[in-house]
């Protein structure tokens, strides 16, 4: 009987000792995602202020690539338009069978020249030669000699224009010869 | 000896009276500049700035990579050549310290003439050398100086009126030693190959040839007092050993290692064997702007008298065919065989007076052989076809060096087809007759009409005004005002 009774006194000892484990770990279980519940909403609400935050600044650079594309757009179409207005203009020249002089076309290839724009400087040298622009054949003796952004070094073709330069009148000078 | 030295007087008075009245542009200035360093500086560099504001890099003057100093791409005995009417300039009191100037003309022109009565002597004894009659011997000179292409380049201050001086010279030292068989003649061919080598590294193909020529003799001499094996190994391979040291050393200063030319530095590939050969057989040939029967008529003549100098002559035939024709070979698979700007086949000028010797033998043969009236006949059909050429080289003297290409803008300036007929494979000395001919007004030039429809007013008037300006100018030097003459 005696025996019985420590037996089960010590089972009831066990049985306690368990169930208080037990407990004990089920309130550490509880407090763990508590504190993983508490991690996550704070998480959530970092991540939500991020990816507030990276829409309003795509939405604000797609509203200035917007406004300058319009920029652009606008600068494009005043160009396309003083483009026609100069066409229009040089058609109107030649209908009126008013040639450019020579010095016409030699002034706006220079101005050409100087925004660095070689190679629609030169078919305007090459018009103002061809016009009898003596200073024009030199200069392209020169461009072709030296070679200009947009225009690459010739030699056959700097000693022609530096021949019609001769003819047109001008002092080629020994270092731009043969 | 003496009618050779009155000769030489005579070509020095005409030349003189007919000195040019302007610079060549072009190759020799560079040289002019590497001479100007050595007067002043006393070194052949080049100061870059001088050097950058002419062509482009490589185009005349070649940058040293290693010591970043620029130098003529020429030989360097062109710059040594260039020498003397600079220093003449200088002790006469002149300045010829600003870089990039044209110096004295004056000068330089005493120079060509002191050149050309020097080549007219050695011609006279090459002539020397084939027939006896002093006749014979003056007219086959005045024919080369004054009948040929060589009229030109007597009063351009380039460097083939030396060149063909070193090769006559050459010639004359290798005839010699072929007929006498005295060595001293071999040294003398060496000095003038040298010279040549220096002057243009393409005359190192001579090289071979004469130390062949040397062999050549000593073995034909078997019975004579001949050097040892020992001396003429040294006589056959030291003198090109050295003139190949030489380049080397120079080439090493200059552009910075041995082997290296001085064209590698812009356009090598036209220097390369890598063009059409027909085409340069065919210009140098046949082409009214290039040939050398039209530049230099006394070779149709020498023609005649070939097979008589083949017989009579041979050793001294064929020196002159191992010359000319692997020259004709190489220059016309050039691609530049015409020579860029230049006046006539000029690349092969240096070769052309002796070529012409068979030439004298003719001569003699029509003197001493044939009845009296075919000899008349015939003497009077060379001397039509010499003086005809004479006339076409007054034309071409008459005028400014370049005035064929200036005269040719009429092509950039308007698209002008008819201009480009006009020009198109014509003799300089044809194209110069028309312009003459046409001076009083020049709009009846062939090629005008069509020029002027295509160009604007203002154009065409310049066009007219310019070149009628270039005509006037002409191109003799007692022609210019006082106060023109440098």
């Amino acid at each position: 009987m005696g025996i019985l009774a420590i037996i089960a006194a010590l089972a009831g000892t066990g049985l306690y000792l368990i169930s208080a484990s037990y407990e004990q770990q089920v309130a550490e279980l509880r407090k763990q995602l508590e504190q993983a519940s508490q991690r996550e909403a704070a998480s959530a609400a970092a991540a939500k202020a991020a990816y507030m935050s990276a829409v309003e600044t795509a939405v604000a650079q797609a509203k200035a690539q917007a406004q300058k594309a319009a920029a652009e757009r606008a600068a494009a179409q005043r160009a396309a338009a003083e483009a026609r207005a100069r066409a229009e203009r040089f058609a109107a020249e030649r209908a009126s069978a008013v040639p450019m002089s020579a010095q016409q076309l030699f002034d706006p290839a220079q101005a050409l020249e100087g925004e660095g724009k070689g190679g629609e400087a030169v078919k305007l040298y090459v018009r103002a030669a061809r016009s009898g622009s003596g200073k024009a054949a030199l200069r392209l003796g020169e461009i072709y000699d030296k070679g200009i952004a947009g225009v690459s070094r010739d030699y056959a073709e700097s000693l022609k224009w530096y021949n019609a330069a001769r003819v047109l009148g001008e002092d080629v000078p020994m270092a731009k010869s043969r | 000896m003496r009618a050779a030295v009155i000769l030489a007087a005579a070509v020095a008075a005409f030349n003189f009276a007919a000195m040019p009245g302007q610079f060549l542009d072009g190759d020799p200035a560079a040289w002019r500049e590497e001479a100007r360093s050595l007067l002043l500086a006393g070194e052949l560099a080049v100061p870059g700035e001088s050097a950058g504001r002419f062509g482009e890099a490589g185009q005349y003057f070649v940058r040293n990579q290693a010591t970043g100093r620029w130098y003529s791409k020429y030989g360097v005995m062109n710059s040594l050549m260039a020498l003397p009417p600079l220093w003449a300039q200088r002790l006469a009191g002149g300045d010829v310290s600003e870089r990039l100037t044209y110096p004295s003309l004056f000068w330089f022109n005493l120079w060509n003439i002191a050149l050309s009565a020097v080549l007219a002597a050695l011609l006279y004894g090459v002539a020397g050398l084939y027939t006896r009659r002093i006749g014979v011997r003056v007219l086959f000179v005045a024919a080369t100086l004054y009948c040929s292409a060589l009229w030109f380049y007597q009063r351009a201050q380039s460097s083939e009126l030396y060149q063909a001086l070193f090769f006559t010279a050459l010639f004359l030292c290798v005839a010699h030693f072929l007929r006498a068989r005295a060595w001293a003649w071999l040294g003398g061919a060496w000095l003038f190959a040298l010279a040549l080598v220096l002057t243009r590294v393409s005359y190192g193909l001579l090289l071979p040839l004469v130390a062949l020529l040397g062999w050549y003799v000593w073995r034909r001499s078997w019975q004579e007092p001949r050097p040892a094996r020992a001396t003429l190994a040294l006589a056959l391979l030291a003198p090109p050993l050295l003139a190949l040291a030489v380049l080397a050393w120079v080439n090493q200063v200059k552009f910075g290692a041995p082997w290296v030319t001085g064209y590698h530095q812009w356009r090598p590939e036209t220097v390369a064997p890598t063009g059409r050969l027909a085409d340069g057989l065919w210009g140098f040939l046949f082409s009214p702007r290039f040939s050398i029967f039209a530049h230099f008529p006394l070779l149709l003549l020498a023609l005649f008298g070939a097979r008589e100098f083949w017989r009579r002559h041979r050793l001294e035939a064929i020196v002159l065919l191992a010359v000319f024709v692997p020259f004709l070979l190489f220059i016309s698979k050039l691609p530049v065989w015409a020579g860029e700007f230049s006046y006539g086949p000029r690349y092969l000028l240096f070769v052309l007076p002796v070529l012409s010797a068979p030439a004298i033998v003719f001569a003699d043969s029509v003197i001493e052989r044939w009845p009296a009236w075919r000899a008349r006949a015939l003497a009077a059909a060379a001397i039509a076809c010499l003086a005809w050429s004479a006339w076409l080289q007054v034309q071409v003297n008459r005028l400014g060096f370049w005035i064929y290409y200036e005269a040719r803008s009429a092509l950039e300036l308007a698209y002008s087809d008819a201009a480009a007929e006009f020009f198109r494979d014509r003799h300089v000395g044809v194209v110069n007759t028309d312009l003459l001919r046409y001076r009083p007004d020049l709009t009846k030039l062939p090629y005008f009409p069509e020029f002027q429809r295509r160009a604007s007013t203002e154009l065409a008037e310049k066009y007219v005004t310019g070149l009628g300006r270039m005509i006037d100018r002409g191109n003799w030097y007692w022609s210019l005002p006082r106060e023109a003459r440098s």
